[in-house]
């Protein structure tokens, strides 16, 4: 283990603590790490990778350390509101993203990437899936829980596609549902082991995986934002900014892009 | 019940410790419980995720208390009595489910029993099925169960079981009427452990068995899924298992105390 793995590990633990009301009495451990030199990144699960390689360009451009936590946008929420140490909160999710901005927790949120819901199979694609319309051919189908962003948008798809393909389109998929994951990646994870048949999912964690093939849904267009803003608790918001000027400019788009995110609206 | 001669009074950095050990393990319930009003508890045993949650665990978990306990209580035994390094190096694999992260225990058991797992082929279909939340439960609690019954039948004197050999007793008949007996405190005490880790298990459970309300949704997954919706409802939830937990632990404790045979120097009453 690097030593900034370490680093990084006590950050967390710090935020544990602070998230969870203890942080009065253990908090000096975890934020005596904060210093001026350091820019603290929450960013929702399904931009791991993306922001992974922003943190190391920031870093690398700008001389400065960059924390990275990614966890569901309702969790980083939740740590949010409970005072965890942080700069920068990127959402998957905008009634997230509102919820704090009202509360006065992040100053002001803006758009910086757009994601694209498609149609996910294991490799081989066994249940020979080409498109939305033969979704109910399939055995198995995971989705997300509908209390998490890609359960509601993936609803969203078979909302529109019943439109399109005729009523009791919905339910025959929903007859086929086996299991509702709590996140993007574990509804994935399920098609890449192969054990389900099908999923919907965001195009961005579907570019990460390589044991399954993508359909795309361009008829349907559901296209989620992602939301950034800088915490009004900021201990570094001139380096918060300079990171978001980083997503918004022509290089953050081009990492975005590569890892299968799209432009602002 | 006598006071024993020396009592347990321990003064200065040893009390301070062993309190600030016990506020700091009980806060973090006291203030799930502080969390949640009254009125929101009510309303969380009426969140539709929670009642077939709290059915679904209840009954998956006796399955794999049951299975663990009729499987592990002659395990066990044999652990108990097996002697040499290998039977230690058997013993200690068995407990590796304890320190392996239950996700990646969920996955290994895809690795086994999915779709192109190792007995993929046997037309076992387990995932997404209420089996593999048994499978999951097994797999993670059952350690529990074992290291406790093996500890306890280990302790029982081998001497006794002599005897009930030259009276004239099976192997089966002195394990069933001497050594069971004897270890019953160890067993119930594991069964505790073993029911209360199945009760809590997520990782395993979500992977292997995924999560589906009334099928595979467990108490755990259900606290999650509300986690992703709404704190204080999951709060709520969580206070919910909480309490049934308690209770059934408290239940097993006294079961404990009644069974435990009477120590050599106790023999008065």
């Amino acid at each position: 283990m690097s030593a900034r793995d370490g680093h990084l590990g006590r950050r967390r633990f710090g935020r544990l603590l602070s998230s969870g009301g203890l942080g009065l009495a253990l908090g000096a451990c975890g934020r005596s790490s904060s210093g001026a030199g350091t820019l603290t990144v929450l960013a929702a699960a399904s931009l791991t990778d993306a922001f992974t390689e922003l943190a190391s360009d920031f870093q690398a451009a700008q001389g400065v350390a960059v924390v990275l936590s990614t966890a569901g946008s309702q969790a980083l929420r939740v740590q949010i509101e409970q005072g965890a140490p942080a700069d920068l909160f990127a959402s998957a999710n905008a009634r997230h993203m509102e919820a704090l901005v009202e509360a006065g927790w992040v100053r002001d949120a803006e758009v910086f990437a757009t994601g694209e819901l498609v149609l996910v199979v294991p490799r081989g694609n066994p249940a020979g899936l080409r498109t939305l319309e033969d979704l109910p051919r399939a055995e198995r189908v995971v989705l997300g829980t509908p209390e998490v962003p890609i359960g509601s948008y993936a609803r969203t798809v078979l909302d529109r596609a019943e439109a399109l393909y005729g009523p009791g389109f919905r339910s025959r998929v929903e007859a086929r549902v086996v299991s509702l994951e709590p996140n993007v990646r574990l509804v994935l994870t399920k098609v890449e082991l192969g054990e389900a048949d099908a999923a919907l999912v965001y195009r961005s964690d579907a570019t990460s995986a390589r044991a399954v093939e993508v359909v795309s849904l361009p008829e349907l267009g559901v296209r989620p934002e992602y939301h950034v803003g800088v915490l009004t608790a900021a201990a570094a918001p001139g380096l918060a900014e300079r990171f978001v000027a980083l997503l918004r400019g022509e290089a953050g788009q081009a990492v975005l892009r590569r890892h299968g995110f799209g432009s602002p609206a | 019940m006598s006071e024993p001669v020396l009592r347990s009074r321990l003064g200065g950095p040893g009390l301070v410790l062993g309190l600030g050990l016990l506020v700091f393990l009980l806060l973090p319930i006291a203030a799930l419980g502080l969390a949640s009003s009254p009125g929101e508890l009510w309303a969380a045993l009426h969140h539709p995720l929670v009642l077939p949650a709290l059915g679904l665990t209840a009954w998956t978990s006796a399955i794999s208390l049951l299975v663990v306990v009729v499987a592990g209580t002659p395990l066990a035994w044999m652990l108990a009595r097996a002697r040499g390094p290998w039977a230690r190096a058997i013993e200690t694999a068995v407990e590796l489910p304890i320190v392996i992260p239950p996700a990646v225990m969920g996955i290994a058991l895809l690795l086994v029993f999915g779709q192109r797992g190792l007995l993929g082929g046997l037309g076992v279909d387990l995932p997404f099925t209420p089996a593999a939340v048994i499978v999951a439960q097994v797999v993670v609690a059952a350690p529990f169960y074992l290291r406790s019954a093996t500890a306890g039948l280990r302790a029982v004197d081998p001497e006794l079981l002599l005897v009930a050999r030259t009276l004239g007793a099976s192997p089966r008949r002195a394990f069933l009427r001497v050594a069971v007996p004897l270890g019953l405190p160890a067993l119930v005490n594991g069964a505790a452990l073993c029911w209360a880790r199945a009760v809590g298990e997520f990782g395993a459970t979500l992977l292997f068995a995924g999560s589906f309300p009334g099928r595979t949704q467990t108490m755990p997954l259900a606290i999650y899924a509300a986690l992703e919706a709404d704190l204080r409802v999951a709060t709520a939830i969580a206070l919910v298992l909480a309490v049934v937990a308690f209770t059934t632990l408290l239940l097993a404790r006294g079961a404990q105390r009644w069974l435990a045979p009477p120590a050599p120097g106790e023999g008065g009453h």
